[in-house]
Order: C-alpha cells, then sequence, then structure tokens
C-alpha cells in the first residue's frame, strides 16, 4: 500500500521548498570543506615540493653543489647565491637583492612570464616595479655594473624585505663577483648520518657549511594566512551547520503541520506506523539524495572561487610556480564529510517527528493551541500572530540570537584584533630591514633583531625563532620576567605559551631538525614578529650565544627605532647596509591589509548569515501565515483591516527580537572565544571582550529580514479572499 | 408620490439590484449569482434556501462585503457597498454587521469569553467584557466563558459565534448556514437564538439547505437566480 503512495507523494506540498534547501545546505557546505582541503593541500605540498627537505646554509662551493647532485642520499639540489645591494635606475635608488639559481626548473626554480634570461629578470612580487628594456646600475662588490631588465619571472623566494628582486644569469652574477653559493635546498633520499656525509663533502670541495636545517612541511611562508583562511572556512561551516539543523527541524515540523491531515487520513484507512512511517520519510529521503548529488555536482565551481579568493586575500602572493604546480579537485574527504553530516543532521531532526506519528496516533489530527488563559486579550493577539505555537517562539527566539551573536561576535572580534595590532606595535616609531655583511652600528635609542621564520620547531610547534643583536630601551613588551640572559633560557610570545600552555620557569625544547635543545622559560612578551613583523603570533626569543650558535647566516636586521631616521640610516649605509623603511603607522596598516582574508570572509559570513535569517525567519512566518490563512480570513471578515493584522505581526516579531537580545550577548561571549581560538594563529593571542554597541548595531541587522517578511506578509493579506479561504 | 417612493425605499436594509458574480474555475468561468434582485427591510426575519451550489454563500459573502460583485449594486444601511474599497468595507463591517459563519471559527487561542470580547474590542465598546459575557449568557453559555474552543462542541462553538455577531450591537446579523454541522436538536437551538434576536429588533439574513428550519420570509435561490 505505502509502496504505491511512494512515488505519487511527491505531489506533497512542501518538497520544492526541501529539494532547495539541501541542495543550497550541501553546496555550501561542501564548498566551504573542498575550498579548505584544497587550501591545505596547496600550501603544504606545493611549499614542500618546492623547497625540499633541508636547507644547507654557507659558503658552498659549484663543486660541492655537482657533488651533492651525484650522491645516492640526494635526489635533487638547487644552490642559490644571493646578493643584497643598492640598484640605481632613471626613476630612482632602490634596495635589491640579485639571485642566481643553479636550475629555475627544480628545487626553489622560477618561471619566466615574459621577455627571457639573457639579462636580469624581476622577480614579479617585487614592491618595485621596472619595465623591460630599462638599464639598471648594480653596485657589485668592487665596482658598479650596468645590467638590461630583459624579462618578468615568478619565484617565491622570502629571503629578507627589499624593494626589488632580480633574477640573474651565471655570467651576470659571477661578473657581479659573486662565485659560490649561499643556500643549497635538497631533496633527501635518506637521511642517515646526513650531517657527517654533509661536513665530509664540504670538506672535500672546499666549502663551509655554517648551519643544516630540517624544513618543515607543516611550516610555511604564508602558512597563518592559509591556516587563517581555513579557519574562517572552518567557522563558516559551524555556523552553517547550525544554520542546517534549525533549518532541518523547522522543515520537519512544518512539513508535518502541512501533511498531518493526510497522515490522519492514511491511518485512518488502515495504514499502520511502519507504513505511516515509510510513506512520509521516504519520498524525503529521496529528495534528499538527489538534492545532494546536485548540490555535490554544482559545488566545485564556488569551491575554486572561494580557494581562488583566499589566496588572493593574503598578504602573501603565492608565486605561479606553485599555483600552476597544483591541481584543484574535488577531494573525498570533504565530500564523504560534507554529505555524511547533511545525512546525519537530517537523520537526527527526523526523529522527533517519527515519534509524533508513532505515538500521536489517535490524536494526530486534533491540532490543540498551546495558550494560557490569564494573558490579556491584546498580549496574546499579538504573541500568537507571529505563531499560535510556543515551541516555534521559542526557535524564533534562538534563531535571532544565533544571528545576532554569529554576526555581532565577528564584528566584536576585528575590532578587538584591530586594537591589538595597534598595541602589539606601538613601541616603536620606525622599523628598518636592513641586509649586509658588515657589523651592525650601534644606533641609538633602537632595539636589533635578527630571525628565522618556521625553521625550528618548540615542543612540535612551528615558530618563529628571534633573538636581539642589540636590546635598548625600544623593545617589544614583556608582560612577564625578564629577556634571556644565557644560552639555557627563552622568552615565548603570549600566543606560543597560550598554544602550549606553557608559562615562567617551565622548560621547553627546542628542535631544528637534526638537533635539540632544552631551554627555560624565563619571560613572556607581546612578540609581533611574523614574517611582515607586525603580528604576534609563535615566536620564540633566544640569546644571542644560542641563535648564532643555530642559525650562523643571517638574512638581515630588524631594527625597531624611536627617534633620528635620518641618522640611524646614514650609519647604516655607511657600514654597508641595504635599508628598507616602514614606519608604525605602515605596519600596523600591512598588519590589518593582512587580515583582509579574515575581514573579506568574516563579512562575507555576515551576510551569509543574514540571508539564512531571511530564509528561516521567511519559512516560518510564510509558512503560519499559510497555515492561518482561514484565522487570518476571519478576523478580516469581523472587521479587520490588513495592516492592523500586520502590525500585531511586527509587534511580535520585535518583541522575540527582544528578547533574543541578553541571550546574543551571552552566546557572543562564547562564540567570540571560540572564533578567536581558531583564527589564533593566524592574529596572534589578544583579548576578545563584548561590546555592546556592536551587538546593538548587529541587532538591527534583525530588521532587514523582518521587513523582508513584513512586505510579503502585506502582500499576501491584501490578496487574501475571505470569502474562498474560509470556505476551503 | 415620490416622497412616498423614497419613504419606502429607506424602509429597505438591504437593496440588491441586477447583481452578477461570476467565479472561474480552471479553463471555466461559472455564473454563481445572474441578475439577482432582492430586498430586505428593517427588522425583517429572511431565510435564504436552496441547495448546495446555488448561490447563497456567494449572495451573503456580497452583502457582508467580502467580495465585490462583477455587476450590479448592493446598498445596506444607505451605503453602497460596490464603491467603498476594501479597507472602508472592513471598517463599516465592524459597525454595521455581525456575521455568524458556516464553519466553527473561532481564534483557537482565545478564550469563548476572549472571543466575543475581541469583537467588542474591535468595534470599541466600551466594557467589552461585561458586554461579551451579557452576550454568552444570552446563548446560555455564561458557565463556559473561560473555556478554549477546542474544550466546547460544536453547538456550543457557534453558540459563541452568535454572541460574538452581537456583541457589537449590529443592526443586521447574516448567518451563512450556522446549522450545517449540527445535529437536529442543536440546529433547533441555534436557529431559535436567531429568531430572539430577531425579536430584539434586530433584521436577520439566515442561509439553510434544511426545509425544516426556515422561518418568516423564506426567498429560495435556485441556479444563481432567486425564486420567491
Amino acid at each position: 500500500m505505502s509502496s504505491y503512495l511512494l512515488f505519487k507523494s511527491l505531489r506533497r506540498k512542501g518538497f520544492l521548498l526541501f529539494f532547495m534547501l539541501i541542495l543550497v545546505i550541501s553546496f555550501l557546505l561542501l564548498s566551504l570543506n573542498n575550498a579548505t582541503a584544497n587550501l591545505q593541500d596547496f600550501a603544504k605540498n606545493s611549499w614542500t615540493n618546492y623547497v625540499g627537505d633541508i636547507r644547507i646554509a654557507g659558503n658552498l662551493t659549484p663543486s660541492f653543489l655537482n657533488a651533492l647532485e651525484s650522491a645516492p642520499y640526494i635526489q635533487s639540489a638547487t644552490g642559490l647565491s644571493l646578493f643584497y645591494t643598492n640598484v640605481e635606475s632613471t626613476n630612482g635608488n632602490y634596495s635589491a637583492l640579485i639571485i642566481y639559481c643553479s636550475n629555475p626548473n627544480g628545487l626553489m626554480g622560477y618561471e619566466i612570464s615574459a621577455g627571457n634570461k639573457d639579462g636580469l629578470l624581476l622577480v614579479t612580487s617585487s614592491n618595485i616595479k621596472l619595465s623591460i628594456g630599462e638599464e639598471i646600475a648594480i653596485k657589485s662588490m668592487t665596482s658598479k655594473i650596468n645590467a638590461k631588465i630583459t624579462g618578468y619571472a615568478s619565484a617565491f623566494y622570502n629571503f629578507g624585505l627589499v624593494d626589488i628582486m632580480l633574477i640573474a644569469n651565471k655570467s651576470l652574477m659571477e661578473g657581479i663577483g659573486k662565485s659560490y653559493f649561499d643556500y643549497i635546498f635538497a631533496k633527501l633520499n635518506s637521511d642517515k648520518d646526513l650531517e657527517s656525509k654533509l661536513n665530509n663533502l664540504a670538506l672535500q670541495s672546499g666549502s663551509k657549511i655554517s648551519s643544516i636545517i630540517a624544513l618543515d612541511p607543516n611550516a610555511y611562508p604564508g602558512k597563518e594566512d592559509v591556516d587563517a583562511a581555513s579557519s574562517v572556512f572552518n567557522i563558516f561551516s559551524m555556523i552553517i551547520l547550525i544554520v542546517i539543523f534549525v533549518a532541518l527541524a523547522s522543515y520537519q515540523f512544518i512539513y508535518l503541520e502541512m501533511n498531518e491531515k493526510e497522515l490522519y487520513y492514511l491511518r485512518a484507512i488502515g495504514f499502520s506506523s511502519k507504513s505511516l512511517i515509510a510513506t512520509y520519510t521516504l519520498p524525503q529521503i529521496f529528495v534528499l539524495l538527489v538534492a545532494l548529488l546536485l548540490g555535490s555536482a554544482v559545488s566545485l565551481p564556488f569551491s575554486k572561487f572561494l580557494f581562488d579568493a583566499a589566496l588572493k586575500s593574503t598578504p602573501i602572493t603565492f608565486s605561479d610556480v606553485l599555483l600552476n604546480r597544483f591541481q584543484f579537485s574535488l577531494k573525498s574527504e570533504p565530500l564523504i564529510l560534507s554529505n555524511v553530516t547533511i545525512l546525519a543532521t537530517f537523520f537526527i531532526t527526523l526523529l522527533p517527528v517519527i515519534y509524533y506519528v508513532v505515538r500521536k496516533k489517535s490524536e494526530l489530527y486534533i491540532n490543540k493551541a498551546q495558550s494560557f488563559r490569564r494573558l490579556g486579550i491584546r498580549f496574546k493577539m499579538i504573541f500568537y500572530s507571529s505563531s499560535k505555537k510556543v515551541w516555534r517562539h521559542a526557535l524564533l527566539v534562538i534563531i535571532f540570537a544565533l544571528i545576532i551573536s554569529s554576526t555581532s561576535s565577528v564584528s566584536m572580534l576585528i575590532k578587538n584584533w584591530d586594537s591589538s595590532v595597534v598595541e602589539y606595535n606601538s613601541f616603536y616609531d620606525y622599523f628598518i630591514y636592513a641586509t649586509g655583511s658588515g657589523s651592525i652600528p650601534y644606533i641609538y635609542n633602537a632595539s636589533v633583531l635578527t630571525a628565522t621564520f618556521h625553521l625550528a620547531k618548540v615542543n612540535d610547534r612551528s615558530v618563529v625563532t628571534a633573538s636581539f643583536v642589540e636590546l635598548g630601551s625600544v623593545a617589544p613588551k614583556l608582560i612577564e620576567g625578564r629577556w634571556p640572559s644565557n644560552e639555557n633560557e627563552a622568552v615565548l610570545s603570549v600566543t606560543l605559551s597560550k598554544n602550549l600552555g606553557v608559562g615562567i620557569n617551565d622548560e621547553v625544547l627546542l628542535n631544528t631538525g637534526f638537533r635539540n635543545y632544552t631551554l627555560r622559560v624565563v619571560g613572556i612578551a607581546f612578540l609581533p614578529l611574523f614574517y611582515l613583523y607586525t603580528r604576534e603570533t609563535d615566536a620564540i626569543v633566544l640569546s644571542y650565544e644560542l641563535y648564532s650558535k643555530i642559525f650562523t647566516a643571517t638574512e638581515g636586521y630588524a631594527i625597531f627605532l624611536k627617534g633620528n631616521l635620518e641618522q640611524a640610516l646614514e650609519k647604516l649605509r655607511n657600514n654597508g647596509f641595504t635599508t628598507y623603511v616602514r614606519t608604525e603607522e605602515d605596519s600596523i596598516n600591512i598588519a590589518l591589509q593582512g587580515g583582509r582574508v579574515a575581514i573579506v570572509f568574516l563579512n562575507f559570513l555576515s551576510y551569509t548569515l543574514v540571508l539564512s535569517a531571511v530564509s528561516l525567519i521567511a519559512i516560518f512566518v510564510i509558512s503560519e501565515l499559510y497555515s492561518r490563512n482561514r484565522e487570518y480570513a476571519m478576523l478580516m471578515l469581523l472587521g479587520y483591516r490588513a495592516r492592523e493584522i500586520l502590525a500585531m505581526l511586527a509587534i511580535s516579531l520585535m518583541l522575540i527580537s527582544l528578547i533574543s537580545l541578553p541571550i546574543s550577548y551571552l552566546i557572543s561571549i562564547y562564540l567570540l572565544n571560540v572564533f578567536q581560538s581558531e583564527i589564533l594563529s593566524f592574529t596572534g593571542y589578544f583579548e576578545p571582550s563584548p561590546n555592546l554597541i556592536e551587538l546593538f548595531s548587529n541587532f538591527l541587522y534583525i530588521f532587514i529580514p523582518i521587513a523582508v517578511v513584513l512586505l510579503f506578509a502585506l502582500r499576501y493579506l491584501k490578496r487574501l479572499k475571505i470569502n474562498e479561504t474560509l470556505l476551503k | 408620490m415620490f416622497i412616498f417612493l423614497d419613504w419606502f425605499k429607506s424602509l429597505s436594509v438591504i437593496r440588491i439590484t441586477n447583481l452578477k458574480k461570476s467565479y472561474k474555475y480552471g479553463d471555466n468561468r461559472v455564473e454563481v449569482l445572474k441578475k439577482v434582485n432582492l430586498e430586505i427591510k428593517d427588522n425583517e426575519f429572511v431565510t435564504l434556501t436552496g441547495p448546495s451550489g446555488s448561490g447563497k454563500t456567494t449572495l451573503l459573502s456580497l452583502v457582508a462585503g467580502l467580495d465585490l460583485p462583477d455587476e450590479g449594486s448592493i446598498i445596506v444601511d444607505g451605503i453602497e457597498l460596490t464603491e467603498l474599497d476594501e479597507n472602508s468595507r472592513a471598517l463599516w463591517r465592524r459597525k454595521s454587521i455581525g456575521y455568524v459563519p458556516q464553519f466553527f471559527f473561532l481564534i483557537p487561542y482565545l478564550t469563548a469569553v476572549e472571543n466575543v470580547e475581541l469583537m467588542a474590542r474591535l468595534a470599541k465598546i466600551k466594557d467589552s467584557k461585561s458586554k461579551a459575557m451579557e452576550c454568552l449568557e444570552l446563548v446560555g453559555l455564561k458557565d463556559k466563558g473561560n473555556k478554549f474552543p477546542h474544550e466546547l462542541s460544536g453547538g456550543e462553538i457557534q453558540r459563541v459565534a452568535i454572541a460574538r455577531a452581537i456583541v457589537h450591537d449590529p443592526p443586521l446579523i447574516i448567518a451563512d448556514e450556522p446549522t450545517a454541522f449540527l445535529d437536529s436538536e442543536n440546529k433547533r437551538n441555534i436557529v431559535d437564538i436567531l429568531e430572539r434576536i430577531w425579536k430584539e429588533g434586530k433584521t436577520v439574513l439566515l442561509a439553510t439547505h434544511d426545509q425544516f428550519l426556515a422561518r418568516h420570509r423564506i426567498v429560495k435561490i435556485l441556479d444563481g437566480k432567486i425564486e420567491e
């Protein structure tokens, strides 16, 4: 009997709504999850394939590279020569890094995007743009040499901050006077006794190794940004999950109400509970599966769009070298996860309905209104105008509260983070990045710092490792303890301390791939030492003795200065340093710009939530309007005007939104902490605090869906045919 | 002669002239009322009878201003309803008529007395609660005022609907088959109550397809035409 009804029952009301609901949910969830999976895959594997397993630093001869390339324990190797200098062009003088890469198609390679490599190739991610054919003068080791820009190339080189990066060919580099490699990047076949093998090889080939670092595949430039995008997508998914649950639960009740009469009739003609459940659920499951299939199929282009948008929003320009080597795809893990999540939510929301169908056999058609005898007639008319059932009011309060709290906690978070970036960067006026091989001069009222990014781990967590060459009064804020004074001590950033759950006097293990150092924590500080020196992140400050023992080759010095900039720059230039300058304000702006990825997506999230709210509230109120049309027609028969019924509805919705406000405040305090911990690795630690102004301004968002629903309701009531409706 | 005619017209509470109404069902248009003419005088009890689909409900809904005719004129208590817009008809309805519907239309979350009081408040009657209780007493439901609709029987609900129709003291009571879903005893009770109201000076227009309930002036309607 029930199989006869199975396909015919697809004619039931409400399936189109259900189909659209599942389609949108599946599309959104899978797009987000797949974009996240691809982002993580891209960041991790593209980086690992690009840099290899180890970085050898020192004065490394071409014969050492040749010997390495033929060594059985090495799969491939590329040598890089770096030369920091100043260049003169017709437009001005710039700090520059000239790079020679021994194998453009191998590790740390590059791709020519225009022109040829007869002369110099300008790396496209440089801050200054020079045109092809432009002649520049390079200050070489001994004299000035002239060279032409003959093309553009994309490469992913992070060797300190300079205005322009140029790729030179072998003869040009030799002309500059540089014939050895500073770095060799290698992919290993085996790492057994690697250090001694490499040292022996270096000895034989006249090279001097200063450090060998194992490159962590889980730590890469832009990791924080990719993590941020993934975290934002995860927050999205969390909120979408809440919306899915509320939407499906609401739908189930609405669907039950719409088809209650049919179930009653079917029971009356002899359907068993089992058959009733089958006719009730199987068409839904069929529609669900079709919608999931379609939703999954159409999610791929949007997922790619999210992936591209996330990468474009990061402050790091991921080079075409990496992008061209990456294949975006629909991954099985997010596909299974998204669909299983939706299916599980569907079945969970279905359970109370099945219970209702089975248990309330005889009462199925007796639709008793819940009501309070003692409340005033006016209050009742207003209270019940948005819904006759108290559970619906409660659900509306929850929907409103979730929407208000999500949007307001997102904007509170952004506000808090903005002010924290300002706070972390308030200890200096100028930030100078100086590159050069000379000894750093004494600069009055400044601290000089040297750092490496993600070349070491603390308790298995990849970190920025830094050390003060010169520690003056201009120093990051120590919130507890003191700076390290010997090789066994370290200071942790607040973020690292929070992430590891480690405090003063605790011991941590610093690991550089081949060596371990046990250090005692003597201080906790706000350390905005991330790649661009602006954000608080996972960072450790070592004594200079220990730092220079681990990382001999330095890529440059970060100087935090208060006071006379020109004087400081002159001293640096006199000592042969190339400089790159940023004001405190620039640093803050760069950090905030870096937060675009979070802000763009979190704002997008807010709009999505407002749209979800429109849909959910519309589903609620409109289904109520449809199911109670006879009651409204009756009121109009008595002499109520459409606008009077609408006013009651409006007041009812306003009251519900007001009730949800204090609940929103409580939820937003909770969400603020959840969101903060999600994006901790990106933004660094800061104290999120609830903000009533943000709460109220986001509360106003809720009037958008209310206005939309009321406009629809007015149109509906005005078109309501009293006579026809009453006689239906 | 003209003065006499004007005086005569003023005696008519309802004056229906050449009334036409049709509805569209699928691709077909069905003419439900075909040039109906009818006059009902002040304090008259008119029973409109006819089989299902004859046009009784359509005629009553037009007289109550719930819908507009395709053609013709409806003057109720001196007001031409076809010239009023939706809002004006709603305002007119809350003052001038009491409507007892065919089905048991009470607001489910209001008690019996609140359902009646709602109408009194809408018509801005002072002391609406005691007036509502008075009307419930009149229909014999004094003790059931605090019951919700689902706690009342069909006959009781219909009596609440009558109390609601008279609470604002309208000159005209329209009852559209109020006995359709009741047993014989309840049917008689309802019509008795309506008769009592009529005796208190109201004009009553009752539609029914039960011949045994027809009283006083009986107007038959068949296929959209009046046969008196």
